[in-house]
């Protein structure tokens, strides 16, 4: 063989070496890093530090770290309402362990949370659920969608892990371990219904959703059987992608027009949503439409257009920051985003509802005992959570009530509309007609 | 020529296997997956065991592009085809899933005999354009019959006698056998005279059918073969998960396990296809959940969430420039220096 050959064979060959050497040390650190998960009990520095399960004398405890998962989107198609919502459940975190959280035998617990971004694909949320569960033993989960937290409610429930999710889908409220902090999908378009027959009168109405997506069509058989007790006719069920282009919209609204509704509900998120209200402006369909939670927010102002004013509103069960001038609680909400470096004006409705789902996992917390937490871990804090009210100070519609086996922690939502002037008005707080239970519904049309 | 061990005769070049080291790496390989349950805790146990997953899947892909040549882009959609009838079966009929694995299979085999069709008539971008017309055809129809985004597949199902396969340990060595034993068939398919007629049909058809290879017959086995993998992967898939949904089985996903051909080593069915699974899929999914975070928590958020496909298109790119054959090659020749050593000159 010639000299440069060999030469070059030997250079490969350490390469090589160098690869294998820099793989066995990588794949080393990541086994030893994946043993370090456990619940953790903190005494002092110099002494061991008991895992879950092992309770260490009471007066020796003084920091309890547990890990909580965190499950967002920021990349997929509901990043335009999953960002803020992960920024306001970091700054939540963030808040309550600078603050301090402690539990009901005064033992300050620290949160660990692990985010990670599962772009909205249920299938990577499952992965994503078992790093959580077996590589860091999480508790509790703060999760997002609907699609993958249905798909995990009955796992969550065997393995006894309190799942908050940014989904108020119905048919969560009767999932053991799964919780909001507010009414479910079907309740709150229910409510939605409710406040357009109340403004407008019965009338024909179009439901305007992606049909391949869990979240959007989470309420539709609730909406139809809300709309016939009110006197309402649906006229027909259209086909809008979550990542609906201009022509998407276009097209819809087009073929709406055809059917001649005079409200429209829009069940997928605020983007898709937006471009429906500027296309219905621009073919000329003169009828109100009404969003989902996700739907419509502070940005939509800016996002359907002019022509579209006076035409669009929002459910939210929870009150928008701008309306929240006198509310208490909601400094706690402001000092959290300034600790995080997030602007008052920066804190949106998708920010307080990330750091709703933070703050009533921290409030469970306060509820349960140091033992409790260590020992029952999630099992404690759903007990907790289904035996006592929170009350966030007038952020939610209303206090929070979880029952066993039906968690619905209250029935009313405030509807936002966005009038002539571009301006967003409070039109208050309306219930679900009282005729029909639209959670069951949903629950029992599978 | 070289120095070192020559096989005189056909049978004992053919042989399954035909030097020591095959034989010490063999037994390693079996001592490493029995004891992996021992050494690993759950966590890695998923990892290994959805390692061996995408392993079937990508033998079979490798038998359909590595070995008889035919460009595949809907390998993730003949994977649902296998996923969606373990979980209907299970769920809707009651059936066993283990039960249901052979039919996984079958089905799956069944839409890829069609999926051969075009490649009678059609090559390369052709043949590429009408295999991605399939994965979206199959991708359309997954999202129609599972409007709600997933599938659930009931634990009970998963039960067979005193085997439960909701436990990591016994699905892993359910996996492991099941695996272990496509791996050995893809093998023996590899030295048959199909897996001859698969090559010479990839290296030239026209020169094969000259010499009485039946084309049309040996590109329908082939993707016939490959459909059988992807459906036993899909359905394997569906007994590891808790639910399956159709955004597993995207264009996005038939893509990776291409690459994961490209990369390993196409034409090199069994240890190639394992080298691109463990580096573009458990390599990943390591790095994935210790790096990404890092970069999310320095502010690169965008780029931490792109970075899986930045990683993707680079390493494509730079094997199929710098060594065509995959990392298989790089591995043969480390083996080929021990197995000569020490003349290896």
């Amino acid at each position: 063989m010639e000299g440069g050959g060999l030469a070059r064979q030997n250079t490969l060959y350490i390469v090589l070496a160098a690869l294998v050497i820099i793989i066995v040390l990588a794949g080393a650190y990541f086994l030893l890093a994946g043993r370090g998960g456990e619940m953790q009990e903190e005494t002092t520095p110099a002494e061991a530090t008991p895992t879950a399960g092992e309770a260490a004398p009471k007066e020796e405890a003084k920091v309890i770290e547990i890990n909580v998962g965190l499950l967002v989107d920021e990349t997929g198609p509901t990043s335009d309402v999953g960002k803020g919502y992960a920024r306001g459940a970091e700054a939540a975190f963030k808040y309550f362990n600078e603050k301090g959280i402690y539990t009901k035998d005064g033992v300050r617990v620290k949160i660990n949370y692990i985010k990670r971004d599962y772009a909205y694909n249920p299938t990577l949320a499952e992965e994503f659920y078992r790093e959580f569960r077996d590589r860091y033993n999480v508790i509790a989960v703060v999760g997002w969608g609907t699609a993958d937290t249905e798909k995990l409610s009955d796992q969550v429930a065997r393995d006894k892990v309190v799942y908050i999710s940014a989904s108020y889908s119905a048919k969560l409220v009767v999932k053991p371990y799964n919780f909001f902090p507010a009414p479910d999908y079907s309740t709150q378009a229910c409510s939605g219904l409710q406040w357009l027959a109340t403004e407008y009168g019965a009338g024909k109405i179009a439901l305007a959703y992606d049909h391949k997506v869990a979240y959007s069509r989470s309420p539709i058989s609730a909406i139809k059987e809300a709309a016939k007790a009110l006197g309402m006719e649906v006229v027909g069920d259209f086909d809008l992608p979550l990542r609906a282009t201009e022509a998407d919209a276009e097209r819809i609204a087009r073929e709406m027009k055809a059917a001649d509704p005079d409200y429209v509900w829009c069940g997928n998120t605020i983007s898709s949503c937006s471009l429906l209200a500027r296309a219905m402006a621009k073919v000329g369909l003169d009828a109100v439409l009404l969003s989902n939670v996700w739907g419509f927010d502070e940005r939509s102002p800016n996002l359907v257009g002019e022509e579209a004013y006076g035409m669009v509103a929002g459910i939210s069960p929870f009150l928008y920051p701008m309306f929240a001038s006198g509310v208490e609680a909601y400094n706690v909400i402001y000092e959290a985003a300034s600790m995080a470096g997030v602007p008052k004006e920066e804190v949106t409705l998708r920010f307080v509802q990330g750091f709703l789902n933070v703050w009533l996992l921290v409030k469970a917390i306060e509820e349960v005992t140091s033992q409790d937490l260590l020992e029952r871990k999630g099992e404690a804090l759903k007990e907790v959570l289904e035996s006592r009210t929170f009350d966030f100070g007038g952020i939610t519609a209303a206090p929070l009530r979880f029952q066993e086996g039906w968690h619905v922690p209250y029935k009313t939502v405030f509807i936002v509309f966005l009038a002539e002037d571009g301006s967003l008005q409070l039109k208050g707080k309306f219930t679900a007609p009282e005729a029909i239970d639209c959670a069951k519904v949903t629950i029992e049309g599978g | 020529m070289p120095a070192g061990v020559f096989k005189e005769t056909y049978e004992g070049d053919m042989a399954f296997i035909r030097y020591p080291i095959h034989k010490a790496a063999l037994v390693l390989a079996v001592i490493a997956g029995l004891s992996a349950p021992l050494l690993l805790d759950t966590y890695y146990l998923n990892l290994a065991i959805t390692a061996l997953i995408f392993w079937v899947a990508v033998i079979g892909l490798n038998i359909t592009v590595g070995l008889a040549g035919q460009i595949s882009l809907a390998q993730a959609a003949l994977m649902g085809v296998g996923a969606y009838t373990v979980a209907f079966a299970a769920l809707k009929l009651g059936v066993n899933v283990v039960l249901a694995l052979p039919l996984a299979g079958i089905t799956a085999m069944i839409i890829g005999l069609v999926l051969s069709l075009p490649s009678f008539k059609l090559k390369e971008y052709y043949l590429a354009m009408a295999s991605l017309a399939a994965q979206l055809l199959l991708e359309y129809a997954f999202s129609r019959i599972d409007p709600d985004q997933y599938t659930p597949i009931p634990p009970e199902a998963k039960r067979l006698a005193s085997i439960d396969l909701n436990e990591p340990e016994a699905l892993y060595y359910f996996t492991f056998i099941v695996a272990a034993l496509m791996a050995l068939a893809a093998g023996n398919i590899a030295r048959s005279s199909y897996g001859r007629a698969m090559k010479a049909v990839r290296d030239n058809d026209v020169a094969a059918s000259i010499v009485g290879v039946n084309v049309p017959l040996t590109k329908a086995i082939a993707f016939g073969i490959g459909g059988f993998y992807a459906g036993i992967a899909g359905g394997l898939y569906a007994i590891y998960s808790v639910g399956i949904g159709w955004e597993a089985f995207t264009l996005v996903n038939s893509i990776e396990l291409l690459g994961m051909v490209l990369i390993g080593g196409p034409g090199r069915v069994v240890w190639g296809s394992l080298l691109g699974v463990l580096v573009l899929r458990t390599g990943w999914t390591l790095l994935e959940s210790n790096l990404v975070p890092i970069l999310a928590a320095m502010g690169f958020s965008a780029f931490a969430s792109a970075i899986k496909y930045i990683v993707l298109g680079t390493l494509i790119t730079v094997v199929i420039i710098l060594e065509p054959e995959g990392l298989i090659a790089v591995l043969r020749r480390v083996k080929e220096y021990f197995r000569l050593w020490p003349y290896s000159y």
